[in-house]
C-alpha cells in the first residue's frame, strides 16, 4: 500500500505544480496578494508530497519489492542495505524523482524564507519554478513512471550494475543534482525578472546565496566523480572529457561565471543584463546535462532513437525553457535599466574578464561535446573529440583567467590601481617563480611547460594568501591589530580566499599528476618486482576470494622503498553474482609526493602471472584536496551574515527604522 | 485473507483523501482571507538599501574597510535611493484598484475541485489501486509455490550462496539455467560443480556446451580444452567430436573440419538427428555460397539438445523454441512408456515438467516412475531425492 500511497502523492505533487504556475502568475499581474499568497503553502505541499513519494520508493527498495518493476529492475536481494539505498537513485526513474524533489525543496525554500522578497517577485518566482517541477513531473508520469507495478513479483531483482557500486559513486548523484537544480532558482528569478520588466534590488541579494549553494554542491558532486572515476574505472586518470563529465562541467563553468557576475550588481548594480542572460544560460546547461545524461543520446544517437519517447519529451523541456527563456530575454531586456559605468582596471573589470573567459570556455566544452553528437546524427559518421581538442582549447583559456585571477580581489571597485596591485603581488610572482624552478629540478623531466603550470597554480595560490595579508595589514601593523583584523573579516573574504586557494591547488595537482606521471605495463609473474615512483612493488600472485555479492582474484604486492617494507597493496578483480560484470578495485598508495597505483588485468596463460598496471601519479591527492578546500570556501561565503537572507533581516528593519 | 484485503483498502483510500483534503485546503487558504492592498515594490528596494548601508556602517566599525571607501560605497548607495524616489510615480500602484477579487472566485472553484478530482483520476489511470506490497521478507516466509520455477531457483540459488561447497546443488541448477538461457550463469554452475565434486565427462560436456552457448556458438578455448579431455576419458561420445570439428571450421581450417565432418556422419546412426545439420555444414563447406539446408528439419531426439538442434535453436523464434522444447519432452515421454525401466529418463522428465511449470504432469510423472521401478531402491530413492530437491507437487 505504502508504493501506492507514493504514486497517489506524485500525482498529486503534478496537479499542485499545475496550479502553483498558474495562480500565482495571474495573481501577480493582477496584483491580488490572495492568489499570489497561493504559491506558498504550494511549494511547502510540493515538497511533503514528492518526500512522501520518495520515501515511498525507498521503502520499496529497502524492504526488496519486487513487485515494483523499478526495483526489480534495479536492486537485488543480496545487495547491501547501503546500495540498496542508492539504488533508488541509481536508475533514471529514481533519479528523475530525486531531481524533482531537490527541485521542490528549493522552492519550499524560497517560499519558506522569502519573506523579505517584493510580494510580485515571490510569486512570479514560484510560478516559474513550479512550471520547471510541472514539465519534469509530467515527464516522469508519462515515460518513466518510478511507480509502475510488475505482477506477479519476480523472485529475485536483476541488480545494480556492479561498476556502480561504490560508496563515492553511490552518493555523488545527489550532490551533482543539488547543484544542477540550484541554479533552478537563478533561472526563475532571471524568469521572473523579466516578466515583470524590472530588476529589484533584492534581485542580486537573493540570487547570489542559491547559485553559491548550487556551485558548492556541484563542485563537490563533480569532485567525487572524478575521484571514484580514478580508483574504480582502473585506467589512472583521474578526468577524460567524457561527455558524461562535460555535461556536468558545463553548468560548473557557467555557474561560476554566474556567482562573479551577480557580485556585481549586487555591489555595483552593473551587468544586470548579462547576469540575467548568464542565469538562463547557466540552468539551460544543467538542462542539457540532464538531457544529455538522460536521454541515451551519449551511448550513440542510435540509441536515443530506441527509446525516442523519453529522448524527445526531454528534449522537448530542454526547448521550452531555454528557447522560451532565451526568447523572453530578447524581447524584453531592452527594456531593463542597464547599471552604473566603471573602468576596465578594477574590480568589476576584472569580474568581466572572468565571465568572458568561462562562457568562452563553457561554449568550448560544448562545441566539443556536442559536435560528435551532431555530427553522427546528421551524417552518421562516428566521431570522438578527445583530450587533445580539449588540451589545446581550454588550456590556452585557462592561463589568462588563473593569471589575472590574484589580481581581481586586490583591485579596487570603480577604479583600481594595477602598479600598485601589481607591486603588492612582487612577492607572490617571485616565490610562484622560485617554486617552478624548483619543480623543474625536482623532476628534471617532462615537458618544457609543465614548470610554468606549476608556477601558476603557486602564483594563484600565493596570491590569495597576499590579498588576506593584505586586508589584514601583516607586516604593516602590529601583532594584536593583525589578529583583530584576522577575527573581524568577514567570512565572505575567507570564502575568497580558500576558493581561490582551492583552484590553485588543484591546477598545482592537475599539473603534477598530468605531466609527470609514471606508468608501467607489464606482465608479471609472482615473485616479480615493478620498480615505479621511487616504489618497489613485488608481486605475491593473486588468491581468490568471495564477498558478499561478488567473487574476486585479490592479488597482493609488497610494497618498499629503498629495501625498506611501506606497506601491501591488494588490488583485486571482481565478478558480480547479478549482474555478472567483472569490475577492477584498484590498489592505492596515498601520500602527499603523490599516489602509487596498481590494477591488476587477465590472468596470463594459467602460469599465476598477471597483466599488471602500475602508475606513479605525483600530487594527484592536490586535485580533490583543492575542490574540497573551494566548497569550504562556498560555505563560508554562504555562511556570512552579510549573505544571509530571511528572518534575520526582516527582524533588523525595525530597529534601523526606529533610528531614522 | 479476504477481510484483510478489505480493510487494508479501506485504510489505504481514507489515507488518499485525507492527503488529497490536507493538500487542497493548505493550498486554497490564502484565497478564503481577505484582500489586502499589496505593498509597493519600491518599499522592498529601500529595505534593501538600508540593510546595505547597514552593512557598510558595520564594516566601518569591524575595521575591514576604510573611511574613504564606506564615504564613497554610502554616497552610492544613497544615489541608488534618490533614484528611486524620483522614479517612485511611475511604478504600478495606479493599477492595484484593477478589480481585485472579479478572478478570485472561479479560482477558487477550478483549484478546490481540480486538486482532489484529478490527482484520483489520474491515479485510477495510472495506479494500481489496492495492490498490496510485496517486500520479499513476506513473500519468502510465504510457501514457495511449485508452480513457478524461479521461485524454485531462487530458493537454490539462495542455498548456493551460503553453502558454496554443495556441489549435488551446482549440478542440479547448471541444466536448469541451461533450460532458460542463463549460458553463462549454467556454465559457472558446471564449473563449480567440478571444481567440488571433480572432473566427469558429462560434467565437462555440460560446462563446454554452456560456454559455446554462452559465446553464441563460437569454441571458447576453455570448452575446447574440457572436450578434449571428454573425448580422452569416453572416446566413443560424438557430441564432444561435433563440437571439435566446430571449433576447427571455426578456426579457419575448413578441410580439417570438412573430413570430420564426414567421418561422423559415416558413423551416425541413419536416424541420427544431427546427421542433416552436419551434411548442411560440409555442404556448405564444400559449396560457399549455395543456399543452405533447412537445419530445422533436424528431427528432435530425446537425448538433450546436440549440435545441431542448439544451432536450429539459434535461429527459432521464442515460440518455435517453446515448440521444439516440448515435442523433445513428449518424445521422451513416450519413450519411457515402452520402457519404464530408465531412471535416468524418469528423473529428467520429472525435471523438465517441473521446470515447465507443467505441475501435474510432473506429479503424475513421478507416479509412473515409482510404478514403473519398483523394486530398485536406489532408483527410487534418487526419484524421492530429485522430488524433494525440486518441491514437486509442493
Amino acid at each position: 500500500m505504502i508504493v501506492e500511497f507514493g504514486h497517489f502523492a506524485l500525482i498529486l505533487a503534478l496537479l499542485v505544480a499545475a496550479v502553483q504556475t498558474v495562480v500565482p502568475l495571474i495573481g501577480a499581474r493582477a496584483r491580488d496578494v490572495r492568489l499570489m499568497n497561493v504559491a506558498e503553502p504550494a511549494a511547502l505541499a510540493q515538497l511533503a508530497l514528492l518526500s512522501i513519494a520518495f520515501l515511498a520508493l525507498m521503502h520499496a527498495y529497502v524492504t526488496s519489492d519486487f513487485s515494483v518493476a523499478n526495483v526489480a529492475a534495479n536492486s537485488h536481494s543480496t545487495k547491501p542495505m547501503l546500495y540498496k539505498i542508492s539504488g533508488v537513485w541509481g536508475n533514471h526513474e529514481g533519479s528523475m524523482l530525486l531531481w524533482v524533489l531537490i527541485l521542490a525543496l528549493f522552492g519550499a525554500a524560497v517560499a519558506a524564507f522569502g519573506n523579505n522578497l517584493p510580494a510580485t517577485l515571490k510569486a512570479n518566482v514560484l510560478a516559474v519554478q513550479a512550471s520547471i517541477a510541472l514539465a519534469f513531473l509530467l515527464f516522469i508520469l508519462m515515460t518513466s513512471d518510478p511507480f509502475a507495478r510488475l505482477i506477479p513479483a519476480p523472485a529475485d531483482g536483476r541488480g545494480l550494475n556492479p561498476i556502480l557500486q561504490d560508496p563515492a559513486l553511490a552518493f555523488h548523484p545527489p550532490f551533482l543534482y543539488t547543484g544542477y537544480v540550484g541554479f533552478s532558482i537563478a533561472f526563475s528569478f532571471a524568469i521572473a525578472a523579466l516578466i515583470e520588466g524590472r530588476i529589484d534590488a533584492a534581485w542580486a541579494r537573493w540570487v547570489r546565496p542559491w547559485t553559491l549553494a548550487a556551485w558548492m554542491f556541484l563542485t563537490i558532486g563533480i569532485a567525487m566523480g572524478s575521484w571514484w572515476a580514478y580508483y574504480e574505472l582502473g585506467w589512472g586518470g583521474w578526468w577524460f572529457w567524457d561527455p558524461v563529465e562535460n555535461a556536468s562541467f558545463m553548468p560548473w563553468l557557467a555557474g561560476t561565471a554566474l556567482v562573479h557576475s551577480a557580485l556585481v550588481m549586487e555591489k555595483r548594480e552593473a551587468l544586470k543584463v548579462w547576469t540575467i542572460l548568464l542565469a538562463i544560460l547557466t540552468f539551460s546547461l544543467s538542462l542539457m546535462g540532464t538531457f544529455i545524461l538522460r536521454s541515451g543520446v551519449l551511448t550513440s544517437v542510435h540509441s536515443f532513437a530506441v527509446d525516442p519517447e523519453r529522448g524527445v519529451f526531454i528534449l522537448g523541456i530542454l526547448v521550452l525553457f531555454t528557447g522560451g527563456g532565451l526568447a523572453m530575454f530578447a524581447t524584453r531586456a531592452k527594456d531593463m535599466r542597464t547599471g552604473g559605468l566603471f573602468q576596465p582596471v578594477s574590480r568589476e573589470g576584472t569580474l568581466v574578464l572572468n565571465n568572458l573567459l568561462l562562457v568562452t570556455s563553457a561554449a568550448t566544452v560544448l562545441i566539443g561535446t556536442l559536435y560528435p553528437l551532431i555530427l553522427e546524427a546528421t551524417t552518421g559518421d562516428k566521431i570522438s573529440v578527445g583530450p587533445p581538442f580539449f588540451n589545446m582549447t581550454f588550456g590556452p583559456l585557462m592561463l589568462p583567467l588563473l593569471l589575472a585571477m590574484p589580481f581581481g580581489p586586490l583591485l579596487a571597485w570603480k577604479r583600481g590601481d594595477l602598479a600598485g596591485v601589481a607591486q603588492r603581488l612582487a612577492f607572490a610572482i617571485v616565490a610562484a617563480l622560485v617554486l617552478g624552478v624548483a619543480a623543474y629540478a625536482l623532476f628534471n623531466r617532462g615537458p618544457w611547460l609543465a614548470p610554468f603550470g606549476i608556477a601558476l597554480g603557486c602564483f594563484v595560490m600565493l596570491g590569495a594568501l597576499t590579498e588576506w595579508a593584505t586586508r589584514v595589514k601583516l607586516g604593516a601593523a602590529g601583532m594584536d591589530e593583525v589578529v583583530r583584523r584576522a577575527i573581524n573579516l568577514p567570512r565572505a573574504s575567507y570564502g575568497t580566499l580558500l576558493a581561490h586557494f582551492g583552484i590553485g591547488l588543484m591546477v598545482v595537482g592537475i599539473v603534477g599528476t598530468t605531466a609527470y606521471q609514471e606508468e608501467r605495463i607489464l606482465v608479471m609473474k609472482p615473485g616479480e618486482t615493478v620498480t615505479v615512483g621511487g616504489y618497489d612493488a613485488t608481486f605475491k600472485g593473486a588468491t581468490p576470494g568471495r564477498g558478499p555479492n561478488y567473487r574476486e582474484d585479490i592479488a597482493a604486492f609488497d610494497i618498499t622503498r629503498n629495501g625498506a617494507a611501506v606497506t601491501k597493496l591488494e588490488p583485486s578483480k571482481r565478478i558480480y553474482d547479478a549482474p555478472p560484470q567483472p569490475t577492477t578495485e584498484s590498489g592505492i598508495l596515498a601520500s602527499w609526493r603523490g599516489d602509487l597505483y596498481i590494477v591488476i588485468g587477465d590472468e596470463q596463460g594459467g602460469s599465476g602471472a598477471y597483466a599488471v598496471r602500475a602508475y606513479f601519479n605525483p600530487l594527484v591527492r592536490f586535485i580533490w584536496i583543492g575542490s574540497l578546500i573551494m566548497f569550504i570556501g562556498g560555505g563560508l561565503s554562504l555562511a556570512d551574515r552579510r549573505l544571509r537572507v530571511g528572518a534575520p533581516v526582516k527582524s533588523r528593519r525595525p530597529q534601523i527604522i526606529a533610528a531614522e | 485473507m479476504r477481510a484483510d484485503d478489505d480493510v487494508l483498502a479501506m485504510i489505504f483510500w481514507i489515507a488518499v483523501a485525507a492527503l488529497a483534503a490536507a493538500v487542497t485546503y493548505a493550498v486554497t487558504r490564502p484565497l478564503m482571507q481577505t484582500h489586502q492592498p499589496l505593498a509597493d515594490a519600491s518599499e522592498a528596494d529601500l529595505a534593501v538599501y538600508r540593510d546595505q548601508l547597514a552593512e557598510i556602517e558595520a564594516d566601518v566599525a569591524r575595521g575591514v574597510v576604510t573611511e574613504s571607501e564606506a564615504g564613497s560605497a554610502k554616497a552610492e548607495v544613497g544615489r541608488r535611493v534618490l533614484r528611486h524616489s524620483g522614479g517612485k510615480s511611475d511604478s504600478k500602484a495606479a493599477t492595484d484598484a484593477a478589480a481585485p477579487g472579479s478572478l478570485l472566485k472561479p479560482i477558487y472553484l477550478a483549484t478546490s475541485l481540480l486538486l482532489p478530482l484529478a490527482s484520483v483520476g489520474l491515479y485510477l489511470a495510472f495506479g494500481a489501486p489496492g495492490l498490496p506490497g510485496q517486500p520479499l521478507s513476506e513473500r519468502v516466509a510465504a510457501k514457495v509455490d511449485g508452480t513457478k520455477p524461479d521461485d524454485l531457483i531462487a530458493k537454490v540459488e539462495a542455498r548456493l550462496r551460503d553453502h558454496p561447497e554443495d556441489g549435488k546443488g551446482w549440478e542440479v541448477i547448471a541444466p536448469v539455467y541451461m533450460a532458460q538461457r542463463r549460458f553463462s550463469d549454467a556454465a559457472s554452475a558446471y564449473a563449480s560443480a567440478i571444481k567440488v565434486l571433480g572432473e566427469t565427462p558429462p560434467r565437462l560436456q555440460g560446462f563446454a556446451e554452456a560456454r559455446i552457448r554462452a559465446e553464441n556458438g563460437l569454441v571458447p578455448d576453455d570448452a575446447r580444452k574440457a572436450l578434449q579431455t571428454v573425448l580422452a576419458a569416453d572416446p566413443k561420445r560424438k557430441e564432444p567430436r561435433i563440437w571439435l570439428a566446430l571449433a576447427k571450421e571455426q578456426d579457419g581450417k575448413a578441410a580439417d573440419a570438412a573430413s570430420d565432418y564426414r567421418a561422423l556422419i559415416a558413423e551416425a546412426p541413419e536416424d541420427a538427428p544431427w546427421r542433416a545439420a552436419l551434411q548442411d555444414r560440409l555442404n556448405r563447406i564444400e559449396n560457399p555460397g549455395a543456399v543452405a539446408g533447412n537445419a530445422q528439419s533436424a528431427k528432435p531426439n530425446d537425448k538433450g539438445p546436440t549440435a545441431a538442434n542448439i544451432a536450429a535453436a539459434e535461429a527459432m523464434s521464442p515460440d518455435e523454441r517453446q515448440a521444439m522444447i516440448n515435442r523433445m519432452v513428449s518424445n521422451l515421454a513416450e519413450r519411457l512408456k515402452a520402457n519404464a525401466k530408465d531412471k535416468d529418463g524418469w528423473l529428467k522428465l520429472i525435471r523438465a515438467y517441473q521446470m515447465l511449470g507443467r505441475k501435474d504432469d510432473a506429479v503424475k510423472a513421478v507416479a509412473d516412475a515409482k510404478a514403473g521401478l519398483a523394486g530398485d531402491t536406489a532408483a527410487l530413492q534418487d526419484i524421492d531425492d530429485m522430488v524433494k530437491t525440486l518441491g514437486v507437487g509442493g
